[in-house]
C-alpha cells in the first residue's frame, strides 16, 4: 500500500490538496541520505527517525523549462517571478510511520556558497491515514 | 469521460501506470486524441530503455471532452487571442513565454486519480499544432511535430529523478552568469561535480582508458565548443552540465536530458530501469522443493503471505527470530541484509531472484526428490545428464524436459530407493532436437499411486546449450570489466557484437536486462 499526497503551490505558499491511500507498488526510494539541494519528502516515525526519503519536483526554483524546435537549443530555462502549479508525492505505507515532512534546501547562487541547509516546509500526519 | 487501457501489462496495483489525458479535444475530436496517444506509445516503446521495459508499464488513456477545441493563445505572445473553454484550461504564453504550455495540474491529478488511482505519471496532450509544453507535476505537450519529445524529457525529471544535462541556462552565448557550478554535489544520478575515477557516481560504467574528466572546457565564460573527442556513446565525465559551463559533468556527450530528440544516456537508462524494476513480472522461481513456487520480489514495506514465507525461511536458515507476520518491516529488512552479506550478495534488502535462490538453497534437503544435476540455470547439453536422490512409490521417478513454452521435448523414467528410502538415481535423457527456446525446465516427479497424477514434482530451470550455439561444447568464463557491454564481449569472443543474446540467455540467472551488467560479474560464454 502507498500514500499519495498532492500539494498545490504559488511561490513559496504551499497547501495540501489531498491525501489518498492507494493499493500500488512504490518505486525505489531515490533520494540519497544527507542534505542535497532541492526538495524531498521524508517518512518519519514518532521519534523523528527517517523511514523513507524521496525526491520531489523542485517547485521552489524561480525558473521553468522551455522548449523550441528552432532555433537551437531545443530546451532551456527561463526565469519566472512566482511559479505556480501542483505536484504529487507517492510514499510507501510503512509500519511505524508517523508523519511526512517536506524539506527543501535551495541551491546556492554563487561559487563556494555556504553549505546547504534543509528547511522543513510542511508536515502531514499519517496517523489514521 | 472514460478510460481505456492502451497497454495492459498486468494489474495496475503491480505495474507502473502512465496516464494520458487530452485537453481541448471536443467529443468529435477524441479519435484524434486516441491517435495521438498511440503515437506517443509507439515512440515511448521504441526508445531505449523503455523498449525492453514494456512488461513493467501500463498505459491508460482517459477521454475527456472539452467544450471547445484548442488552447488559449494570448496575443501578448503574438498569438491569435483564442480562449477556448477546455477541461484542463490549457494555455500558451504562461509567464509571457509563448511556448510554455501549461494546464491546471490539480484538475489533471483529480481526473487521473479517479480513472486510475494507481497512476505514476500523468501526461496531458493538448489539441494544438503550436509547438509547446511544460514539466512539473504533470507533463504537457501539444500535437506539433516532435513535441512528444517534451513529454519523454519531462518524464525523465518527474518520474525518474533525472537532472538536465545541458550546460547553459537560457542558451549558449546568452548567459553571463553560468561560468562555474557552485560546487555542491547534485542529488540526481546523471550529473556530478566529482569527475575523479574512484568516486565518480557512474565510475562502474566507464571503460578503462577513458580519460576522466573526459572533456574540459577551456573557457568557462561560454559553452564548450569542442566536438565529442570519443566515439558516440562513450561513458566518461564531460564538463558542462546542469546549467553551468564548468565544474559540473555529464556521463555522455549527448543525452535526451541534454537535448530533445536524442536517446537517453546509459546512466539515465540505468536509473529508469532501477525505477521500473519493481514493476516487472514476478520472478518465476522454480525451486528445489516439492512444488513449483512463484516468489515475488520483496522489499521493505511489502506485506502478505509471501513475506510470511520469507520470514519463515530466514528464521530457518539464520535464526533471525522474526515474527512471521507477513509484514516486511525494519527487522526483516535487517535480517535480509545480514543474510545477503553472508552470501556476498548486494545487501540492498531487496529479495529478488538471487536472494531467493540463496535462501532456497539453504532449505534443500526436505523434499522427497532432490535433483543434484542439473542445478538451476545450468546450461545442459544433449543428452541431459540428470542425477539426484529420492524416494517414491515403487521406487520410480519420471524425468522430463520442456521448452520455455511448456512443450515437452523428452521424457523417461528411472528407479531409485523405495518407500521411505532415499536412493541415488542417474540417467541420460536424450532430447534429439534443438529446442526452440534457450530457456526451459527439467522436471522430476513421482506418479501418485492413487490416481496417477504427477506429485512431489521438482522443477529446475535450465538453459539448452544447443539452442544457444550448435554444436554446444561448453562455456568459457569471462569477468566483466568496467565499460564492457554484452555486445563488446560478443565481439571479443564471437567476432560479432550482434550475437550478444547468446551471452544474455546463457546468463539469465544473473542478468535481467542485457543493457545492465556490472564489473566483476563472472559470465558464461558458450562455445
Amino acid at each position: 500500500m502507498a500514500v499519495r499526497l498532492i500539494f498545490a503551490y504559488e511561490g513559496r505558499d504551499l497547501r495540501l490538496v489531498s491525501r489518498q491511500q492507494v493499493d500500488m507498488v512504490t518505486p525505489p526510494a531515490d533520494r540519497p541520505e544527507g542534505v542535497g539541494a532541492g526538495v524531498w519528502a521524508e517518512v518519519r516515525d514518532v521519534d523523528g527517525q527517517v523511514l523513507d526519503r524521496r525526491a520531489v519536483p523542485d517547485f521552489l526554483r524561480p525558473d521553468v523549462e522551455v522548449f523550441g524546435p528552432d532555433p537551437a537549443p531545443s530546451v532551456a530555462r527561463a526565469p519566472v517571478e512566482r511559479p505556480r502549479g501542483a505536484f504529487a508525492v507517492l510514499l510507501p505505507e510503512l509500519p511505524g510511520a508517523d508523519y511526512v515532512a517536506l524539506l527543501a534546501a535551495p541551491e546556492p547562487a554563487g561559487p563556494a556558497a555556504a553549505a546547504l541547509e534543509a528547511q522543513e516546509l510542511f508536515r502531514v500526519g499519517l496517523a489514521g491515514a | 469521460m472514460g478510460s481505456t487501457t492502451v497497454v495492459d501489462s498486468g494489474p495496475p496495483s503491480r505495474r507502473w501506470n502512465l496516464v494520458l489525458l487530452g485537453d481541448g479535444f471536443r467529443e468529435a475530436e477524441l479519435e484524434g486524441f486516441a491517435a495521438a496517444v498511440q503515437r506517443f506509445v509507439d515512440r515511448l516503446f521504441a526508445s531505449p530503455p523503455f523498449d525492453r521495459l514494456q512488461a513493467a508499464v501500463n498505459v491508460h488513456r482517459v477521454d475527456v471532452a472539452s467544450t471547445d477545441s484548442g488552447a488559449d493563445d494570448p496575443v501578448a505572445c503574438g498569438g491569435t487571442g483564442a480562449a477556448p473553454r477546455t477541461y484542463f484550461d490549457a494555455t500558451f504564453c504562461t509567464a509571457g513565454i509563448q511556448r510554455l504550455l501549461v494546464v491546471d495540474d490539480v484538475t489533471a491529478f483529480s481526473v487521473a486519480g479517479d480513472a486510475v488511482p494507481q497512476w505514476n505519471m500523468i501526461l496531458v496532450v493538448v489539441n494544438s499544432t503550436i509547438y509547446g509544453g511544460s514539466g512539473g507535476g504533470v507533463a504537457v505537450y501539444s500535437l506539433a511535430g516532435g513535441a512528444e519529445e517534451i513529454a519523454l524529457h519531462e518524464m525523465g525529471h518527474t518520474a525518474f529523478g533525472l537532472a538536465d544535462e545541458y550546460e547553459y541556462f537560457a542558451g549558449c552565448g546568452v548567459d553571463t552568469d553560468r561560468d562555474r557550478h557552485p560546487g555542491f554535489e547534485p542529488v540526481e544520478p546523471n550529473v556530478t561535480t566529482d569527475p575523479h575515477p574512484a568516486t565518480l557516481k557512474w565510475h562502474d560504467l566507464v571503460r578503462p582508458g577513458t580519460p576522466l574528466p573526459t572533456t574540459q572546457n577551456a573557457d568557462c565564460t561560454q559553452c564548450d565548443p569542442q566536438p565529442n573527442p570519443l566515439p558516440a556513446g562513450t561513458v566518461g565525465a564531460y564538463e558542462g552540465a546542469r546549467y553551468y559551463h564548468c565544474g559540473s559533468y555529464r556521463p555522455q556527450f549527448d543525452c535526451k536530458m541534454r537535448a530533445l530528440g536524442l536517446p537517453f544516456c546509459v546512466v539515465c537508462g540505468r536509473r529508469i530501469r532501477q525505477t521500473l524494476a519493481p514493476y516487472l513480472e514476478e520472478v518465476a522461481m522454480p525451486a528445489q522443493v516439492a512444488v513449483t513456487v512463484t516468489l515475488s520480489v520483496l522489499r521493505r514495506g511489502s506485506r502478505g503471505a509471501t513475506v510470511e514465507k520469507l520470514q519463515g525461511v530466514l528464521n530457518a536458515v539464520s535464526d533471525a527470530g522474526l515474527a512471521e507476520d507477513g509484514d516486511f518491516g525494519p527487522r526483516t529488512d535487517a535480517a535480509v541484509r545480514a543474510f545477503q552479506r553472508t552470501r556476498h550478495l548486494v545487501d540492498d534488502g531487496i529479495v529478488g531472484r538471487l536472494t531467493w535462490r540463496a535462501l532456497l538453497d539453504e532449505l534443500e534437503g526436505f523434499a522427497p526428490i532432490i535433483v543434484r544435476q542439473p542445478q538451476a540455470f545450468d546450461i545442459v547439453d544433449d543428452p541431459v545428464d540428470v542425477c539426484g536422490i529420492g524416494t517414491g512409490f515403487e521406487a520410480t521417478f519420471h524425468i522430463r524436459v520442456r521448452d520455455a513454452d511448456g512443450a515437452p521435448l523428452a521424457e523417461t523414467f528411472v528407479t531409485a530407493g523405495g518407500t521411505g528410502i532415499l536412493g541415488n538415481f542417474a540417467i541420460e535423457l536424450a532430447v534429439g532436437v534443438v529446442p526452440s527456446t534457450p530457456q526451459g525446465t527439467l522436471e522430476a516427479f513421482e506418479r501418485s499411486a492413487d490416481d496417477g497424477s504427477e506429485i512431489n514434482k521438482v522443477v529446475v530451470p535450465v538453459t539448452f546449450g544447443r539452442a544457444l550455439i550448435d554444436p554446444y561444447i561448453g562455456f568459457a568464463q569471462y569477468r566483466v570489466e568496467p565499460g564492457d557491454t554484452l555486445s563488446s564481449i560478443a565481439e571479443q569472443f564471437y567476432g560479432d557484437g550482434s550475437r550478444f543474446r547468446i551471452l544474455f540467455e546463457a546468463n539469465r540467472h544473473q542478468i535481467t536486462d542485457p543493457d545492465l551488467i556490472f564489473p566483476g560479474q563472472l559470465l558464461r560464454v558458450p562455445q
